[in-house]
């Protein structure tokens, strides 16, 4: 009688370790594939961050162009270039905007060749280690066709660059 | 002997339970992973962004006695079969700006680079969830080598009967930028 308890314990024992080795493994398979795409998602993540502080900034009253959603004006852009005192009120290291399309000569923009050009930087302080973040913008100004005045936006870039580890 | 038997039992027993066990794991995990991938969970802030300059820029048809058309607008004239004054169709200079857009964008699928697919479309509401392409979608890349998709919707207020929507969906490769 003694013996078949021995017996009957033995076969618990088995058994007990068996079902945890098989849930164990099963979680184990179930965590790897849940977790497959969670590297992708932190680098995503990241990024989105960083693009968010560019988002703020464009829409600051400094650069927003009224009512066209995520516009920069690039008159108050031109105007701003002009005024050094502004280099520190972001506490960034650059800030600088590019035109996408159309397509116009790829040269910085001043007030002689403005708007025929692609490159508006507002400032960009030297020696600091930098990293930049970007983020499409509407860059609009007003123009004219036949006698009206009218608001044209145009696709482009705008790019920020702040100290290692700022965003 | 009846020790014996009764141990047997108790073996056959367990192998039972184990293999019910491990077959309704299987099924489980069959399920899980024949769930489709390209889950559109998220979007991206990157995408939103783009997807708003889009439907803000000035494109060069102009209607008459309106000004320049921004692509938000040109959506709606291409639905109400506008012409613009430079003869051309609403709908036909809205599918070459909007893939002249792509091109300059980060967003262009070439060899290398970590954009590996992407398409936009323009649909329209015909019924409850049901939409039909205003325009042919401008897509490049292969839609298969997608893992993980990223969209953002925008709706567009035309102020006509049905509603529209802009779609951007875009994967990136598994490599970081």
């Amino acid at each position: 009688m003694r013996k078949l308890g021995q017996l009957k314990i033995q076969q618990m024992v088995f058994m007990i370790i068996a079902v945890a080795l098989f849930f164990i493994l099963a979680a184990l398979f179930f965590f790897a594939i849940k977790t497959a795409n969670l590297y992708q998602a932190s680098i995503e993540s990241e990024r989105d961050k960083s693009i968010g502080l560019v988002i703020k900034l464009a829409s600051s009253p400094e650069f927003s162009y009224r009512g066209i959603s995520n516009g920069v004006d690039s008159d108050k852009l031109m105007a701003l270039k002009k005024q050094p005192e502004y280099r520190d009120y972001w506490g960034i290291n650059g800030i600088s905007v590019k035109k996408l399309y159309p397509e116009y000569p790829e040269v910085e923009c001043n007030t002689g060749n403005y708007p025929n050009c692609t490159d508006i930087i507002l400032f960009k302080k030297e020696g600091d280690t930098a990293q930049s973040a970007s983020s499409y913008i509407s860059l609009c100004r007003k123009d004219i066709t036949g006698g009206r005045a009218y608001d044209k936006c145009e696709l482009a870039l705008m790019i920020i660059e702040t100290r290692e580890n700022e965003f | 002997m009846i020790w014996n038997k009764k141990a047997q039992e108790e073996m056959v027993g367990f192998v039972l339970i184990v293999i019910i066990v491990s077959i309704m794991g299987i099924i489980i995990l069959g399920i899980s992973l024949n769930k489709p991938r390209n889950i559109e969970a998220q979007t991206s802030a990157e995408l939103d962004s783009f997807s708003s300059s889009i439907l803000s820029y000035t494109t060069n048809c102009e209607i008459p006695e309106t000004n320049p058309r921004k692509i938000r607008e040109l959506i709606k004239d291409c639905r109400q079969n506008d012409m613009c004054s430079n003869g051309q169709s609403p709908c036909q200079i809205l599918e070459t700006t909007l893939k002249e857009l792509v091109k300059h964008s980060s967003y262009v699928v070439r060899n290398g680079s970590y954009t590996r697919y992407f398409k936009i479309s323009v649909l329209n509401e015909i019924s409850n969830k049901t939409y039909s392409d205003v325009i042919s979608p401008v897509s490049e890349g292969n839609e298969q080598e997608c893992v993980r998709k990223l969209a953002d919707t925008q709706p567009l207020n035309t102020g006509l009967a049905e509603n529209s929507i802009f779609k951007i969906e875009v994967c990136y490769s598994e490599r970081n930028r």
